[in-house]
């Protein structure tokens, strides 16, 4: 019997306004078989929450269809082990022990998950609700707390208050309270959003290890194409609620035009052979070892263009002996420095809690009590005069639009720094016009920010803040946790940006992003610079990139696996450099023609 | 108030190297600088005794001093009126054990320093709204009707002096060296205060005369309302949520009602973290709030509809958490750690505490009374 | 739409029932807990953001008012709930004022939202007002016509002047017996809270129901009785 069987599955949120909804979830069926680790991919909105809450029973129990209409809502079957979700999910109370079977559910958001108010009790909580002995609840709990890598903080684990915890920590949390409850199969979706990518596959290698150890079945919806390739058995498509590829991880994922097409990551490697034609084993190779191997016999082609030269160029923001410390006393930056240079594009990278999002609020004028000198366009920071005139220089966008938009109207939205800088009402209008016409939402301009989907939230944040025309525009985590469409979306409006001048510095995890956009790096490791330069020159040096702790993309180990293998190639770092490469084309335009692919 | 969140705790995200130290002596050094947890409003040292006390004690001590100094500041005047020196020694009690729970830091550098303002603003509101009374009157404030250079004077330029050179504010240095210079000048007998050089004749002097009964009052009152407000920061200031939801349990509340309270709490928190970073955002967008009462207002109003739609689509996932984790079919519901066990410390104030709350408000009795007849009072 | 009798109304399935739908499920569970946080820490806005001038609780701008009274149409008895302990532990204990009054002159803070709960639910609704105060802002609702003035006339009637100084007169009156406000300043103390409060509900409530009824309404949360929410889910 299959771990988890899906048939035909129809499935459509009850609506209690106007219509009925449309269907979220259309026809999907596969099977989860036992102890495998299966993965769920997909764009967003394409329905992956909704199913794995349908596989945990949260549908039909929490979602219930309207009494009398159930059939016209919910189609098909889903059984776990044999049972059906909704049945599961109530005999909760009547199974005890550890040989029940039983179902997790982990969310995205940290934040919602974590319901107590303290560490110990929050990884306690499903335990003392199953009733289990209070010696059982303490070994257990500090068991799940070990495999998690949190162990370090049993003893104090009960007066450690969410709050004092990262996103990434509380991530950490919730999969403890999980795997204490010993569950026989365990959904997750997109868990690991917070965490950078060494943390990511520290997780997931956790996860995977007490899913042999312990006979469990994983299923893990998630972005990343290295640690399903790596991880999972099998993988699902879904888009628009209908089952797109589903098979073993090395069919779906070499099928890189379905990945273009539904706007999925696929890997480096995997984009580079896709282009340039490398084939190992009759598809295109997933993995470093077979990209290798297919590129035996391939030459590579100099790049044809050399690196512009950042000499004599104006420094735009100036950063020296900076030391910031938190309201409760904690140093969350020790001596930075650091030189930004007009038309930049940079990428602050580290690992988290290295603190380069509070460098780059420094910078913005947002934290101003710090120590040491911050110059931008060459007037000091520290003078309330200058500090009151930073957002119309720099502007900030957050990770999280929805902490960004507060109007209820978009026009109101983008207007409101615009009218808070004092400008005039025909300013204010040209501007805002302006700004939306070049993000793409001019059509939405009277409606309700509130009902905008994801991917236009952000883009209305980014053109709030271009409104305000800023010299300098730094985004904080544009990537984590979208879609490769919507990645690629803003990133290019970012490039656009860059192009017409202003300086653009992002904080980011994503390697890839960093080694495709950004021209220099700076590198943060436990609150100082560790490098500043040229992003090339920075993965070039594997010794330094390991003392930063940062795990370079995989574009990036290819190279570094050909030089050792051919000494004397050329050192490449991206995707559209290796396909430039590869095929002859100029770097300029391998970029552009995958940007183009992504826009379609 | 919230911080960036960045693994403050001391754990470093992906890092399972070595360290070269043994496993014992980590946790060890882990617990040990655990120092402050999170209470309420900020955070307190633990170990304190304050700490340690049960959450109904510190819930009685707020109830009991409140009651006791609502009815030392009622007593009417026909039967000897406020009881002062009894609210002296109940306020008195308060701040040492706020002092006692290590939380001066906290109240020297937070808001809650205006409550000296209203206390303050409170003594002047009562005086003011009481002039009716009959009764000896006394001067409250007296103006001889020049400017004095003198010893005040000095002591003023001073006080400028050393507040600019620390703060480099002018306006408030100034403002501050005026009020002293002005308080020199207040208990000042008709002809002016002492050692005085030289004298600015300025206008007639004045002398603004109050009731007695009027101070009496209006101190009792400012004295009272320190008490209840300082007793209620010594319960925030000292209890953990989680111990508001172990007494709650230890009265026998059923679990699904008492962690009611419990997620609420844990909301509360949720909450002012997404205001904090809405107004992080906003200073992003120019919306130099400041001071400006009237602006911080208007703004909270643009603010909270957004906060709270993403409150209520929280509460979905968090109701969707809760149900994954068992919360509705649970039966019955373990309780791990979640109490702490009633010390005869806390028996021991409790019954202090009843017993003074008897001799005060039920026998009747007043210190100022009592200390008059013994002599030790004035009057 | 032709409306010949009152459950002929939009909003008629919007009842007195104490609890139609039993059982409290994790979703229903969380919501109540949230929007009591809420309505707590807006109480303690309200009476920290315009600084001292606001002791004893009450506000100048109380505006936190509209909030809960909004809230007790949408969920009935957890409304009122919220609006008595943000009462109590937001503009009382969290500000610093004594738990002991807050106790007790917090139940002024009951009757508004009561009031026009009984008042909107059992009475009003029959008679063409909405007892979600879309009225006040929408022009129609599912088709029917919308009387902005007969509303806005009931609202301020009823929420802003009967009820508003009731509290009033209770929430003072009790910190005036308890010897917290001066005899003198007795009125001027009542007239603080009745124009603070009325000010916050007329400025305020069209912000909150235009900008939340629908999201509210899309997600089924709004209470079908006392006690319980609207069916399935």
């Amino acid at each position: 019997m299959a771990a988890i069987e899906v048939k035909d599955l129809w499935w459509r949120y009850p609506s209690f306004v106007g219509g009925d909804n449309p269907f979220a979830l259309k026809g999907v069926s596969f099977e989860v078989e036992k102890e495998e680790f299966f993965g769920v991919i997909g764009p967003s909105g394409a329905g992956k929450t909704t199913l794995c809450y349908a596989l945990t029973g949260i549908i039909p129990r929490v979602f219930k269809p309207p009494i009398g209409r159930e059939s016209e809502h919910f189609k098909g079957e889903v059984r776990v082990f044999g049972k059906t979700a909704g049945e599961l999910a109530a005999n909760r109370e009547e199974a005890g022990g550890a040989d029940s079977r039983r179902v997790g559910l982990l969310m995205q958001d940290p934040e919602n998950q974590f319901l107590r108010m303290d560490l110990l009790h929050e990884v306690a909580f499903g335990m003392e609700l199953m009733g289990l002995p209070p010696d059982e609840i303490e070994r257990r709990a500090k068991e799940a707390l070990e495999i998690v890598g949190l162990g370090s903080l049993w003893r104090v684990a009960d007066l450690v208050h969410p709050s004092e915890l990262s996103g990434g920590q509380k991530q950490r949390a919730a999969i403890a309270s999980f795997l204490a409850l010993r569950p026989d199969v365990l959904v997750l979706d997109e868990p690991t959003s917070d965490l950078d990518p060494q943390g990511k596959l520290d997780v997931i290698r956790a996860i995977d290890n007490i899913r042999r150890e312990h006979d469990l079945t994983l299923v893990l919806v998630e972005h990343n194409p290295e640690v399903l390739q790596r991880y999972a058995d099998r993988v699902l498509a879904l888009d628009s609620g209908k089952v797109v590829a589903y098979g073993p991880t090395e069919d779906v994922y070499s099928d890189v035009e379905l990945f273009e097409r539904y706007g999925l990551y696929a890997s480096d490697v995997a984009r580079i052979g896709h282009r340039a034609g490398l084939r190992y084993m009759g598809r295109v190779p997933l993995t470093v070892e077979e990209a290798l191997e297919a590129l035996k016999g391939r030459e590579l082609h100099p790049l044809a263009e050399a690196e512009p030269i950042d000499a004599g160029r104006e420094e735009v923001i100036s950063v020296r002996g900076l030391n910031y410390w938190y309201e409760d006393g904690t140093q969350a930056l020790k001596d930075v420095n650091l030189t930004v240079y007009e038309g930049d594009f940079l990428a602050i990278i580290g690992q988290n809690g290295s603190g380069k999002t509070t460098v780059t609020r420094v910078i913005s004028g947002i934290y101003p009590k710090f120590k040491g000198k911050v110059t931008v366009m060459g007037k000091d920071v520290s003078d309330k005069k200058v500090a009151r005139s930073l957002p119309g220089i720099v502007g900030y966008v957050f990770q999280n639009p929805d902490h960004q938009i507060f109007m209820r109207k978009v026009y109101d939205e983008v207007a409101y720094g615009l009218r808070n800088l004092g400008l005039g009402a025909d300013q204010v209008d040209l501007r805002v016009k302006e700004a939306l016409a070049w993000v793409g939402l001019s059509s939405k301009i009277d409606e309700d920010p509130m009902f905008l989907g994801k991917g236009e939230k952000r883009r209305l944040a980014v053109a709030s803040i271009m409104a305000m025309k800023p010299r300098i525009l730094i985004v904080d985590e544009p990537t984590t946790g979208q879609d490769f469409r919507m990645s690629e979306d803003i990133m290019s409006l970012l490039k656009k940006l860059n192009g017409q001048g202003t300086t653009v510095i992002t904080v980011t995890h994503d390697m890839t992003l960093v080694s495709e956009y950004a021209r220099r790096v700076v590198v943060m490791r436990r609150g100082t610079t560790v490098y500043e330069g040229p992003t090339r020159s920075f993965f070039a040096d594997a010794a330094l990139m390991e003392r930063a702790g940062i795990t370079p993309p995989m574009a990036v180990r290819l190279s570094q696996e050909l030089v050792r293998a051919r000494p004397g190639t050329p050192f490449l770092i991206s995707v559209p450099e290796w396909v430039a490469a590869l095929t002859g084309e100029r770097v300029g335009q391998a970029a552009e023609g995958m940007e183009r692919l992504a826009e379609a | 108030m919230s911080r960036e969140s960045s693994g403050r705790s001391g754990q470093e995200e992906g890092k399972g190297k070595g360290k070269g130290k043994g496993k014992e002596e980590e946790e060890e050094e882990e617990r040990a600088s655990k120092k402050y947890v999170r209470t309420f409003i900020y955070s307190m040292r633990v170990g304190t005794p304050v700490e340690k006390l049960h959450a109904i004690t510190k819930i009685a001590m707020i109830l009991f001093f409140s009651v006791i100094a609502i009815y030392m500041f009622d007593i009417p005047f026909s039967r000897g009126g406020p009881d002062l020196l009894g609210l002296i020694l109940l306020l008195s009690i308060v701040l040492i054990l706020l002092a006692v729970a290590r939380t001066a830091k906290y109240l020297v550098s937070s808001y809650l320093i205006m409550a000296l303002p209203v206390l303050i603003g409170e003594f002047l509101w009562w005086l003011v709204f009481n002039q009716g009374l009959a009764g000896p009157r006394i001067p409250l404030y007296v103006w001889p009707g020049y400017f004095p250079i003198g010893v005040s004077t000095g002591l003023a330029v001073l006080a400028f002096a050393l507040v600019y050179l620390r703060s480099g504010r002018l306006f408030s240095s100034a403002l501050l060296a005026a009020l002293l210079w002005f308080a020199c000048v207040v208990p000042a007998p008709l002809d002016g205060p002492p050692f005085t050089f030289y004298r600015i004749p300025a206008s007639p002097a004045v002398i603004i005369q109050v009731p007695q009964e009027a101070v009496d009052l209006a101190l009792a009152k400012a004295l009272g309302y320190g008490v209840l407000i300082y007793a209620a920061f010594l319960f925030l200031l000292t209890t953990r949520d989680a111990e508001i939801v172990g007494a709650l349990l230890q009265l026998k509340v059923k679990f699904k009602q008492a962690f009611f309270a419990a997620l609420m709490f844990r909301n509360l928190n949720t909450i002012l973290l997404d205001y904090d970073n809405v107004r992080v955002a906003q200073r992003a967008r120019a919306a130099a709030a400041g001071r400006n009462p009237l602006k911080r207002v208007i703004d909270l109003g643009y603010m909270s509809v957004p906060l709270i739609a993403s409150m209520i689509k929280r509460s979905t996932e968090m109701g969707v958490a809760l149900h994954a984790r068992g919360f509705e079919t649970a039966g019955t519901v373990t309780q791990y750690r979640e109490t702490r066990s009633f010390t005869y410390v806390d028996a021991v104030i409790i019954s202090l505490l009843l017993f003074f709350l008897v001799y005060v408000v039920i026998m009747g009795n007043s210190f100022t009374s009592l200390a008059a007849r013994w002599g030790i009072w004035p009057r | 739409m032709n409306v010949n009798k009152g459950s002929d109304y939009p909003w008629a399935s919007y009842g007195l029932a104490w609890n139609p739908k039993k059982g409290l499920g994790s979703s229903q569970y969380a919501l109540y807990a949230t929007q009591t946080a809420v309505i707590v820490v807006l109480s303690y806005l309200s009476v920290v953001l315009l600084g001292p001038l606001s002791y004893s609780g009450i506000s100048l701008f109380y505006f936190v008012y509209p909030f809960f009274m909004v809230f007790s149409m949408w969920w009935g008895l957890w409304g009122m709930i919220a609006a008595y302990v943000g009462c109590v532990i937001g503009a009382g204990l969290m500000v610093g004022l004594g738990v002991v009054p807050s106790l007790a002159y917090s139940v002024a803070d009951l009757v508004p939202p009561l009031a026009a709960f009984v008042i909107y639910r059992g009475v009003l609704s029959k008679r063409g007002i909405d007892p979600l105060f879309r009225d006040l802002v929408e022009r129609e609702i599912s088709g029917y016509k919308t009387n902005r003035a007969a509303a806005w006339f009931w609202f301020i009637l009823i929420n802003g002047v009967i009820f508003n100084f009731v509290s009033a007169e209770l929430g003072v009156g009790i910190q005036y017996a308890m010897g917290l406000v001066p005899p003198s300043a007795f009125w001027l103390w009542w007239w603080g809270w009745a124009i603070g409060d009325l000010a916050a509900l007329v400025l305020i409530t069209p912000v909150i129901v235009k900008g939340l009824s629908g999201l509210v309404e899309r997600a089924g949360l709004i209470n079908l009785g006392w006690i319980s929410r609207r069916c399935c889910g």
